[in-house]
């Protein structure tokens, strides 16, 4: 493929290849569509400013990851700020996605940003620990803290039935 | 099943019920170029601005401007098209090697590729395929026979690494679609900087003729700094896979070795002039029923789901 000097035709097969999986790695994070889109939208422009550096440097993969969780947490900081004065109507999803997906997307954002963040890129980006690790900007150690503090809280959530693969909402009413 | 393991296909099943449209690269580029003018012009003015006069400010926010502009270029499809080489190989006369040297546009779904099988084997002499308009025509280059007309499935296009599992560019769309029909592992990174490569490996189970699981397992290797695949290799375990054929005896592992390159080559691929008008019916002796690409297998050439009633693995020597 041609080059032009700043990289933009590598920057857009980066992006054209890309746009899906990071498009639902961002949907898991926010848990809204639309707030992904934007979500990614900015991480992308961010990362075009910074392209030839980031390239040079040969992971614009794991930068785009951290630019995803540090968004979503700017944003996530700024919505809880809001909530102060004014709830957040529940969301309504004009696709009619299955319950189940539903009530995995409701626990997902129960859970705190960090852990949310590590379920996300161990479970669904398949990332290892210690590249989860580097995103996030801790110990590799605290990963494991944090995955074992979410799956603990999924499985209050969620149960995973013996007989089946669903994830079934638990019978207990809590 | 492992609760870790529930969650990751949970989610996964959540995550792959978003559609994403198409990216759009083009507007990220305006963005990301406004973006990069307006803080070149910041920081050119803020450094001027403590070391010289006005006059000079102005200077080098417009040398920035013309510096940060140039250059640029839209018109980067939105999914790039690709160049691919395919190699076979296998033990035995039959089983032997096949090249496949073409082009391939999954956005617009049009592809052209050359077959060429070892001579003395058997099998065809080279020929061409186009994928065009939702159809799929071979070409004779030996003869310079008339175009005729097949179904996808007979051609083998559009291109699959394995059954069931469409050839992408993009490691995450490829790696996502080997996951949903068997299992990846990411086995790390080589190299620096531009050149620093990802790898993974795989395991597929594929039906046979004799509809029995084979274990496929392969590698996928893609440049970290795109995601974009360079090199996937298959190998086919075959060997005792046939009930009535002795362990080990006649049965060889095959194999195959993509190459990616080329990204954003145009494709030309029409639909022929010389058309027939009524699609052939598939005979043995047609390149289909031995395209090295043709689905649902690893193995064009030797492909016994596509002609099970060829002992293909018995013909080979011992």
């Amino acid at each position: 493929m041609r080059e032009n000097a700043d990289g933009q035709s590598e920057y857009s097969a980066f992006v054209s290849v890309n746009w899906s999986r990071y498009l639902r790695v961002a949907v898991l994070l926010t848990g809204d569509r639309h707030r992904a889109e934007e979500l990614l939208q900015d991480s992308l422009v961010r990362l075009y400013v910074h392209w030839k550096r980031v390239a040079d440097r040969g992971d614009p993969n794991a930068y785009l990851h951290k630019m995803l969780v540090n968004g979503n947490v700017s944003w996530w900081r700024r919505r809880r700020r809001e909530q102060l004065v004014a709830e957040v109507p529940d969301r309504v999803d004009p696709g009619g996605q299955p319950e189940r997906h539903e009530r995995l997307r409701a626990a997902l954002r129960s859970l705190p940003y960090r852990q949310r963040a590590v379920v996300v890129l161990r479970h669904y980006a398949d990332l290892p620990e210690r590249q989860v690790a580097q995103i996030l900007g801790c110990s590799v150690g605290a990963v494991k803290t944090h995955n074992s503090r979410a799956l603990n809280r999924l499985r209050e959530l969620l149960a995973w039935d013996s007989t089946d693969d669903d994830v079934k909402e638990k019978e207990t009413v809590r | 099943m492992n609760e870790e393991y529930r969650l990751a296909t949970a989610l996964a099943e959540l995550a792959e019920a978003e559609i994403p449209g198409a990216a759009p690269v083009e507007a990220l580029v305006r963005r990301g170029r406004r973006t990069r003018q307006a803080r070149t012009v910041s920081v050119a003015g803020a450094a001027t601005a403590t070391l010289v006069a006005g006059a000079l400010v102005t200077a080098s926010v417009s040398g920035a401007l013309g510096a940060s502009s140039a250059g640029h270029r839209p018109g980067v499809p939105a999914q790039p098209s690709f160049h691919y080489r395919l190699t076979a190989w296998g033990p035995g006369r039959v089983i032997h090697s096949s090249v496949i040297d073409g082009v391939y546009d999954p956005v617009n779904q049009r592809a052209s590729i050359t077959v060429t099988n070892e001579p003395g084997t058997g099998f065809p002499g080279p020929w061409e395929e186009h994928l065009a308009a939702g159809r799929c025509f071979t070409k004779d280059l030996d003869s310079a026979g008339p175009w005729k007309q097949w179904t996808l499935s007979e051609c083998g296009l559009p291109p699959t690494v394995v059954p069931g599992v469409e050839l992408s560019a993009s490691s995450g769309t490829l790696l996502a679609r080997l996951n949903a029909a068997g299992s990846t592992r990411y086995q790390g990174r080589t190299g620096t900087g531009a050149a620093a490569i990802d790898t993974w490996t795989f395991q597929v189970n594929v039906p046979n003729v004799w509809n029995q699981p084979v274990p496929v397992t392969g590698t996928v290797t893609a440049t970290a700094s795109t995601g974009l695949v360079t090199e996937i290799t298959t190998l086919e375990h075959r060997t005792a896979t046939v009930p009535s054929v002795p362990k080990g005896d006649t049965l060889r592992d095959s194999g195959w070795d993509w190459k990616l390159s080329d990204y954003g080559t145009p494709v030309v691929a029409t639909v022929p002039s010389d058309e027939p008008p009524a699609s052939p019916a598939p005979s043995a002796t047609v390149p289909p029923t031995v395209s090295p690409i043709a689905s649902p297998t690893v193995s064009p050439t030797i492909r016994p789901t596509v002609s099970p009633a060829v002992p293909l693995e018995s013909a080979t020597p011992r």
